[in-house]
């Protein structure tokens, strides 16, 4: 149960990831300072202005909306005309950039979300289940219904499916493939903020969540396939299976050793995804 | 013997009676400075061998340091193995590291290569952390010796050490140098700039991928075993994820693919922060902001601004990169 809450929150950081892969063929590496602004964001509001969870949440999503475009602008529109690997070094430069600002801004010391709704508990027959588990698998799987509907049938989301098939096409149809790059960045970065808002009662928040939350989202983003957001799905509640069960096994301290050795393994053995339909250019 | 080899033979005594002289003239503080510095070009030059000379993008530099400075460590604390013994323990076991990332680099390449190297990084950094039996967990390994007498050289004080590392750097900087005028370092450069024609022409990808990514494991591997023979104290702390970060970033601050970048590069990272207190504070702010500047604007670092600024280059690769840059 703890593994798919968990999994579900790498889910959608994850589809985010996969998102902009998909569409721009480019690896974001700051995404995951994305989630971690969005945990800081919501202690703060829950604490210091003693906002409701969920408002606080609407909030933190629409702030995380608007990171999106900026880190595009900052990022990778700057070496856009560069080889696509030049990305992934400015991406990291922004994510030592953003993760360190942290430090300064909010000090190295952990916070904590301090509020009722994480104490409370639902009694179902003889089953206790703690309300915020619950709303977290509940609000993430209807943002992941939401983007794939989003994705799958509105016009914005086929306009991104075109360019992720082929961008000139795309281009002669009178389709901006710039906008369509901003709207798929800002949706990534919603969602990452989003998971960011949701899990962060569940964990400590400090600066350094971020870099590890994206080094995992990366694991399930290879293990789902580049740019397959089903694929995305599945890998993020296994991964957060596999982790909580490993944890169990093995301790809380090998945790991130058998995250990264999937991750490794997977690289190897499945590079195209335990799903493999995407054609993989990098294999 | 060949001519290049030959000037190497000047100098190396040139360099190293020079070092004599540098390490009497200067205060205890600004030599343990000059010693980090040229440990770390020795490892920003080992990722410049696999990033700049052979386009591979790996950010795992840290790690083969780590493997580097607790092989010899260990083999030091447990067996009681001389210096000598365990910088070349040190140099194997990190080349053997490097060739697992190199078999790694001829099955996937690109992004899943960067990926993967950072998922060695942190997998290494985890494992020196919680195989406490063999590492001590978080407290690290101390009482590390630092080199006996060797001859009649003593090495122990901190003067002669920094003999040694320039040592060690100048015979780095010389491998590279011989290596680059041979078919593999043809072949580095062949394989960066195109992989497909590379292969056209007969060149085996997977050799000379392997044998940029060991030559790279093993001079990051000799600096790690260097480090913990100066420190005396190695920690996992001192190995995470973001040591291999900076190792790139001193490369791409300095400038890929030449001697004087990387080594330019690590001066600057080590010494800026100790000597601009102010800065200290928010140095990785502006290093990360500097990575992607330099990488948008000038992907040739600083040294190949000074190259392109003062004197004719021949390097047409470096005026096409600024160029497009």
């Amino acid at each position: 149960m703890n593994g798919v809450v968990i999994g579900s929150g790498y889910a959608l950081v994850a589809i985010g990831l996969t998102l902009v892969y998909g569409v721009l063929r480019v690896v974001n590496f700051s995404h995951g300072e994305v989630y971690m602004f969005g945990a800081y964001a919501l202690v703060i509001l829950m604490s210091d202005y003693h906002m409701g969870y969920l408002l606080a949440i609407v909030l933190v999503i629409m702030a995380g909306a608007c990171a999106g475009p900026l880190i595009e602008l900052v990022a990778v529109r700057p070496v856009e005309k560069q080889p696509r690997l030049k990305t992934l070094i400015t991406t990291l430069g922004l994510s030592v950039t953003l993760s360190n600002l942290a430090i300064l801004i909010f000090g190295a010391s952990p916070r904590f979300v301090q509020a009722e709704v994480t104490e409370r508990v639902l009694t179902v027959a003889d089953f206790s289940i703690p309300v915020h588990r619950l709303i977290v698998v509940c609000v993430s799987s209807l943002l992941v219904c939401a983007v794939w509907g989003f994705v799958k049938y509105s016009l914005p989301g086929k306009a991104m499916r075109a360019v992720a098939e082929n961008p000139g096409v795309t281009q002669l149809l009178g389709i901006n493939p710039r906008a369509v790059v901003r709207e798929t960045f800002a949706l990534s970065t919603a969602l990452a903020a989003a998971s960011g808002a949701l899990l962060s009662p569940l964990f400590v928040v400090n600066p350094f969540i971020g870099t590890l939350t994206g080094l995992k989202a990366f694991a399930v983003v290879i293990l789902g396939g580049f740019g397959n957001v089903q694929g995305a799905i599945l890998a993020g509640i296994l991964l957060g299976v596999a982790e909580s069960v490993a944890t169990g096994m093995l301790g809380s301290s090998y945790q991130d050793t058998v995250t990264f050795s999937i991750l490794a393994l997977a690289l190897l053995v499945r590079p195209r995804g335990l799903i493999s339909e995407v054609q993989a250019e990098n294999v | 013997m060949s001519k290049a080899l030959k000037k190497w033979f000047v100098i190396l005594p040139t360099g190293i009676a020079l070092s004599m002289l540098l390490a009497d003239a200067v205060d205890p503080y600004t030599l343990h400075l000059l010693i980090l510095c040229s440990l770390f070009s020795m490892v920003a030059l080992a990722q410049d061998v696999a990033f700049g000379r052979s386009g591979q993008l790996l950010i795992c530099a840290g790690a083969f340091f780590a493997i580097g400075a607790y092989t010899s460590a260990i083999i030091a604390l447990r067996i009681g193995a001389p210096f000598g013994t365990c910088l070349l323990a040190a140099t194997l076991s990190a080349s053997l590291a490097g060739y697992g990332i190199g078999w790694a680099a001829t099955r996937v390449s690109g992004h899943y290569l960067a990926i993967l190297s950072i998922a060695f990084s942190v997998i290494v950094h985890q494992v020196l952390l919680n195989w406490s039996s063999l590492t001590n967990g978080a407290q690290g390994l101390n009482n590390i010796p630092r080199p006996a007498s060797f001859v009649f050289l003593d090495f122990s004080s901190k003067s002669t050490f920094f003999v040694v590392c320039i040592f060690a750097l100048l015979t780095t900087i010389a491998a590279i140098h011989l290596i680059s005028a041979t078919r593999l370092g043809a072949g580095f450069a062949a394989i960066r700039e195109d992989e497909l024609a590379a292969q056209s022409l007969g060149i085996s990808i997977r050799r000379v991928k392997i044998s940029a990514i060991v030559i790279s494991g093993a001079i990051s591997g000799a600096a790690g075993s260097l480090y913990a023979h100066y420190q005396g104290l190695i920690a996992p702390e001192d190995f995470t994820f973001s040591q291999s970060v900076n190792s790139l970033m001193m490369v791409i601050i300095g400038g890929a693919n030449t001697i004087v970048g990387p080594i330019l590069g690590a001066i600057l990272m080590t010494l800026l922060p100790e000597y601009l207190r102010a800065m200290a504070e928010y140095r990785w702010v502006i290093f990360g902001i500097c990575i992607i500047v330099f990488t948008a604007i000038l992907p040739s670092g600083i040294w190949g601004l000074v190259r392109l600024t003062y004197g004719k280059t021949r390097d047409f690769a470096l005026k096409k990169r600024t160029a497009a840059g």
